[in-house]
């Protein structure tokens, strides 16, 4: 997927006059948020399974090479083939040549964020293979050409109607249809690409490195499906999802579900451990699993920003986040919106461009109280803040000229000193009475979407002085007596 | 091109960005990744004969969470029991086809009494031969019921775990919008770790079952509106009947 990252500002601008689609948000605080806050409490040590969740995460990243290598040793002797991707453009060759080389001429789909990241679609489409997305809400995303709008809920942001509508139009459904017949409808379409589909291609919650197992959660049956009926199975996944063991499973499915949609368990996890054993009555011939890197190992280089990469994709952080549930997914312009999309889509598709990302946060801690492995999201945002302005870290992709560096420093020395500050903010506020605010068109920046205050006459500082002299008139000690 | 079978070239990649970025200190892990083959062993008989000799407590636990996950769950004596539990619900789904796997727990029961009075085909999925695979597999897919036994129940999450092999088509339990899973006493497990114990043995042992499903409750999406709907690829209508 194209990253457009840099239209952040004019997207967001958009959404938020569109009164449809804020309708639509408002389901999530109490859709999904609510969930996931009544599971965790239901949960028995919630706070101790996180932080087991968290140290597991840290101990795989910190030795990454180890368990990639022992999960395709294990994968291997299972019978699957096991390809190592660069970059998403890689992943995709190799899929789509796997597919023209076994003759397959339509491919069902489980939803796959990293499928997105692949355009996995495009690539298949322009070599004339169907790619048909299985998941209700990826099918009627697809069908409507756009990209999803959330980690977990793709078309969270359209109404029913506007589903009924798009139904009507690519299908040729009565245009009225409520939300149960809308899913018989889908059901009954996808039924038969099922059946007929050659490649069945799945993402992958977690890679389970020392049984080579990969694990699948969902609730529709749509993964069940792509993992029984085609001949071949394709798994892509980032390079991050691996888990040391089988035995940390448990403690990671209920760490996902409880976060994603606030479900004690998903209707269904699937377990793949290669392919149809011979004696099996069914199942696939091929199974491939094809790890994907695409930049994955510039986050883990990084010491304040690897901790990003224990993501589980729950989309809790969306979910809690004031931002996001105004701005909606479209707006951070790539494949992973809201905070932690925030962090990974600029490392991952330029700094630069995504500049605006980092910003699009009032750092009020939600998404890091959301978050099932305490990913400190706050922290790495005011990290690539810094880096986007005077870091050395990323210096190529740094967005701040030299005139904003030496104001910068020069507001800093100002601010660094109270009393200039205290004069500089009175200067300015007597020319602002005098002169109007649109004059300065430096200010704009600040103030199109805020109003700037009334600056006092006197201030902090002098009323702070002022009040400590009468308390000490009054006997007061320190303005603090103790009763 | 980047598309390495041979995985060197992007190990070592990984290799010196796991070694830049270190925040400093190993971190420590609580993974019990590297637990003994003995020990593993050991749990696993332990977690087996709980299962064994507090079946009736488990099938208690495991009640209550699975009706909560969405699944019709029936305590029942014997085969005859489940026929007098499967035939209303032949009658009032207007059944013509049932397809079961080919489980101990579904061959045992002799369906010939509901084929007496009732118009159906029942077929059983296997791998005997007799009928073409591909016979089969369209079978399962035009069923209206799917009958199949379970390797495990957990009781923790109201699930049972359905494994394939030679006994257990993949699409029994999938394909037909009426799945009824008959669990037998000393099936049911305490938690979803307990499982994956017994995993890690049969990996030890060589017989890790290439696919697995925990189900737990209908098929179900809340993609659009939020609003729940059942029965959507998978089954929409789920029955657990708990045996003895």
């Amino acid at each position: 997927m194209r990253a457009s990252t840099q239209y952040f500002k004019q997207k967001s601008t958009e959404t938020l006059h569109d009164l449809k689609i804020q309708e639509n948000l408002a389901g999530l605080y109490p859709g999904f948020h609510e969930a996931r806050i009544k599971a965790s409490s239901d949960t028995e040590d919630w706070d101790q399974l996180k932080e087991r969740g968290r140290r597991i995460k840290a101990h795989t990243l910190d030795h990454l090479d180890y368990y990639l290598e022992l999960l395709e040793k294990n994968v291997t002797n299972a019978g699957g083939v096991v390809v190592f991707a660069d970059t998403a453009k890689d992943a995709s060759e190799y899929v789509t040549k796997l597919a023209k080389s076994r003759g397959v001429k339509s491919v069902v789909k489980s939803k796959s964020m990293l499928s997105e990241e692949m355009s996995l679609n495009h690539h298949l489409e322009i070599q004339g293979i169907e790619p048909i997305e299985t998941d209700l809400g990826e099918y009627i995303v697809q069908l409507a050409g756009e990209t999803p709008y959330h980690i977990i809920a793709p078309a969270i942001h359209k109404s029913s109607e506007e589903v009924a509508a798009l139904f009507s139009e690519k299908i040729g459904t009565e245009p009225t249809l409520g939300i149960e017949d809308l899913t018989e409808v889908a059901r009954k379409q996808l039924r038969e690409k099922f059946i007929s589909a050659d490649m069945g291609i799945t993402g992958g919650n977690f890679m389970v490195a020392d049984t080579g197992t990969l694990a699948l959660v969902t609730n529709e049956g749509n993964g069940r499906m792509c993992t029984s009926m085609p001949r071949i199975h394709v798994a892509i996944v980032g390079m991050e999802k691996v888990i040391p063991s089988i035995t940390d499973l448990g403690l990671f499915l209920r760490l996902l579900i409880r976060s994603a949609t606030g479900q004690w368990i998903s209707s269904y996890v699937t377990t793949v451990s290669g392919p149809k054993r011979s004696k099996d009555i069914d199942g696939p011939e091929e199974f491939h699993l094809v790890i994907v890197d695409n930049g994955r190992s510039r986050i883990l280089a990084d010491p304040v920003l690897r901790e990003s990469l224990y993501c589980l994709r729950c989309g809790a952080c969306l979910n809690a986040c004031p931002v996001y549930r105004k701005v909606g997914g479209h707006s951070y312009g790539w494949v992973y919106p809201g905070p932690i999309g925030a962090v990974i889509s600029p490392m991952l598709t330029g700094l630069s461009r995504g500049k605006d990302l980092p910003f699009a946060s009032t750092l009020c801690g939600s998404c890091k109280e959301a978050c099932p492995v305490k990913i400190d999201i706050p922290k790495m945002l005011l990290y690539l803040r810094n880096q986007l302005s005077e870091g050395t870290h990323y210096r190529s992709e740094r967005t701040s000229g030299l005139l904003e560096r030496a104001i910068s420093m020069f507001c800093g020395r100002l601010l660094g000193s109270q009393n200039a500050t205290a004069k500089a903010v009175k200067f300015l506020g007597k020319v602002l009475k005098i002169f109007p605010k649109r004059i300065f068109p430096f200010l704009q920046g600040w103030t199109r979407f805020r109003d700037l205050p009334e600056i006092p006459e006197q201030s902090f500082i002098e009323r702070w002085r002022d009040s400590r002299h009468i308390d000490n008139v009054d006997g007061g000690d320190d303005g603090n007596s103790e009763k | 091109m980047g598309i390495v079978r041979n995985s060197n070239k992007f190990i070592e990649r990984v290799r010196s960005a796991v070694a830049e970025g270190k925040a400093g200190g190993d971190s420590i892990t609580e993974s019990s990744f590297s637990e003994s083959n003995d020990s593993v062993r050991k749990r696993v008989s332990s977690i087996l004969a709980d299962a064994e000799l507090a079946w009736e407590t488990m099938f208690e636990n495991l009640y209550p969470v699975a009706e909560t996950a969405g699944w019709h769950v029936s305590r029942v004596s014997g085969p005859e029991d489940i026929l007098a539990y499967i035939e209303p619900l032949v009658v009032k789904a207007g059944t013509k086809k049932i397809v079961t796997t080919a489980q101990k727990a579904v061959s045992e029961i002799d369906f010939s009494h509901l084929l007496g009075h009732l118009e159906l085909s029942i077929t059983e999925i296997n791998n005997t031969g007799n009928t073409a695979p591909s016979d089969l597999r369209s079978r399962a897919i035009d069923a209206d019921i799917g009958i199949t036994g379970v390797e495990y129940a957990i009781a923790e999450t109201g699930t049972c775990v359905l494994s394939a092999d030679d006994e257990t088509g993949r699409l029994v339990g999938l394909a037909p919008p009426i799945h009824i899973a008959l669990v037998k006493r000393g099936q049911v497990l305490s938690t979803l770790d307990d499982l994956f114990v017994i995993r890690k043995l049969q990996f030890f042992d060589e017989n890790l079952p290439a696919y697995t499903n925990l189900i737990s409750g209908p098929s179900r999406s809340a993609d659009i509106e939020y609003t729940l709907v059942t029965g959507v690829h998978g089954p929409g209508d789920v029955h657990m009947l708990l045996i003895g």
